[in-house]
């Protein structure tokens, strides 16, 4: 069943870049899977960007293949906007069977401000706004991105702050139905990176990500876990497009769900991100 | 559930800590693409361009802008004079480039490229001439 799932998911990435994959010419390039650096696509510049992130093992069998197509444009001098679809698969353990369950998360625009060049200035500096609207959640993500160039070295670090609300239902009447937004969970995210550019477009590096999950209860937000990965990067970038392979393991959690020194509740072993890109 | 609230705070402090450390020490380091002094000018000048700075400042910009956003921007001194125009060539649609845009740039390239080649060039040769 799992098989069949990455079949279908690897087809579809591969179908919509086929679509695209006429004319293919420079793309933003990123040197990290999780990290964001502080580019802008020049104004009129448009790329496609097509995620598959994998997250594996939690206490019981979980394999997750989430799926983004993002559609990226320079909006005005230093200002980029995106668009992206959002779907997904999930297998998992439901006490007695594996479950396979597919289906479309919704969609997200973003919007990301360069303020100072990695290139020309002391550091690259950035500010970036996602939100994501799904069948039953609205998510709010903002980050602070930071990059600087050194010789052949690049390094990046954000910070990350998200929030996401759910919709419950207040009448459940046709007539006057009412969806009430109610606060599910919050997040903080700090990530680190770093790069070095090997030439001939290929480069190698290591990502560090620390996240913090803190749920409402009674009024009150409590942290729910702090867990720690950090992994090899590796980009290769032509001159018509590029990819970007990050692997991320879940190292001890600072604060976990169970009783093991992974959180394996809310987060897995394992996260893998494949990022494919060119320009249209 | 098991909880180590102290640990986190102490993790969480010790990454922006080492967040803050990092920007401190980046920040301070040199620039990878630094503007064009007027030196810069005076060589074009040395070698029959009569290029003023204010139009290697503009070319410098621009080609941070219109590169810098796809790609890492390459080091001037990465390529010699001559290579710049082919490699600006090859660039030029997939960049979408104006066509007053591609002599700012390559202006400025081909200047840089040629200063800061001779510079290093006449820093190693000076520094292994013999001292009397």
């Amino acid at each position: 069943m799992l098989q069949v799932t990455r079949s279908k998911a690897t087809f579809s990435s591969l179908a919509l870049a086929s679509v695209f994959g006429i004319g293919l010419a420079q793309a933003n390039e990123r040197h990290f899977g999780f990290a964001y650096e502080t580019a802008t696509l020049p104004v009129g510049a448009k790329e496609v960007e097509l995620w598959t992130t994998s997250s594996m093992g939690r206490d019981q069998y979980y394999s997750k293949l989430k799926h983004r197509a993002e559609f990226e444009f320079g909006l005005a001098k230093y200002v980029m906007g995106a668009f992206y679809l959002n779907w997904s698969n999930v297998t998992a353990y439901d006490g007695a069977d594996l479950v396979t369950s597919s289906g479309w998360d919704g969609i997200s625009a973003e919007v990301k401000a360069q303020l100072t060049d990695p290139s020309i200035s002391p550091i690259g500096s950035a500010l970036y706004l996602e939100l994501g609207y799904g069948t039953d959640a609205f998510e709010v993500e903002g980050k602070v991105l930071l990059d600087k160039k050194v010789g052949d070295w690049l390094f990046a670090a954000n910070i990350v702050g998200e929030g996401e609300w759910e919709a419950g239902l207040e009448n459940h009447s046709a007539a006057d139905r009412e969806v009430k937004w109610e606060t599910e969970e919050a997040a903080l995210e700090l990530n680190l990176a770093a790069a070095y550019d090997f030439g001939n477009g290929f480069s190698a590096g290591v990502e560090f990500m620390n996240q913090e999950i803190y749920t409402q209860e009674n009024d009150a937000w409590d942290l729910s876990t702090a867990t720690f990965h950090l992994g090899p990067t590796f980009t290769y970038a032509s001159k018509s497009w590029w990819l970007n392979l990050t692997v991320l393991p879940q190292l001890p959690a600072a604060k976990s769900e169970g009783e093991s020194v992974l959180d394996l509740q809310d987060h897995e072993r394992l996260q893998t991100r494949l990022l494919l890109s060119f320009h249209l | 559930m098991k909880s180590v609230a102290p640990a986190s705070r102490f993790t969480r402090g010790l990454s922006l800590a080492a967040l803050a450390l990092g920007v401190a020490a980046l920040s301070g380091c040199s620039v990878n693409v630094p503007p064009p002094t007027e030196n810069y000018a005076l060589y074009a000048q040395d070698h029959g361009q009569n290029l003023e700075l204010s139009r290697l400042l503009q070319g410098h910009a621009m080609y941070a802008y219109s590169c810098g956003g796809c790609h890492s921007l390459r080091r001037p001194a990465k390529y010699s004079p001559g290579e710049w125009p082919k490699h600006l060539a090859e660039m030029r649609e997939k960049a979408e480039l104006k066509a007053d845009q591609i002599p700012l740039i390559q202006d400025y390239l081909v200047t840089a490229s040629g200063y800061l080649r001779d510079s290093t060039a006449a820093a190693k040769k000076a520094e292994n001439s013999p001292k009397n």
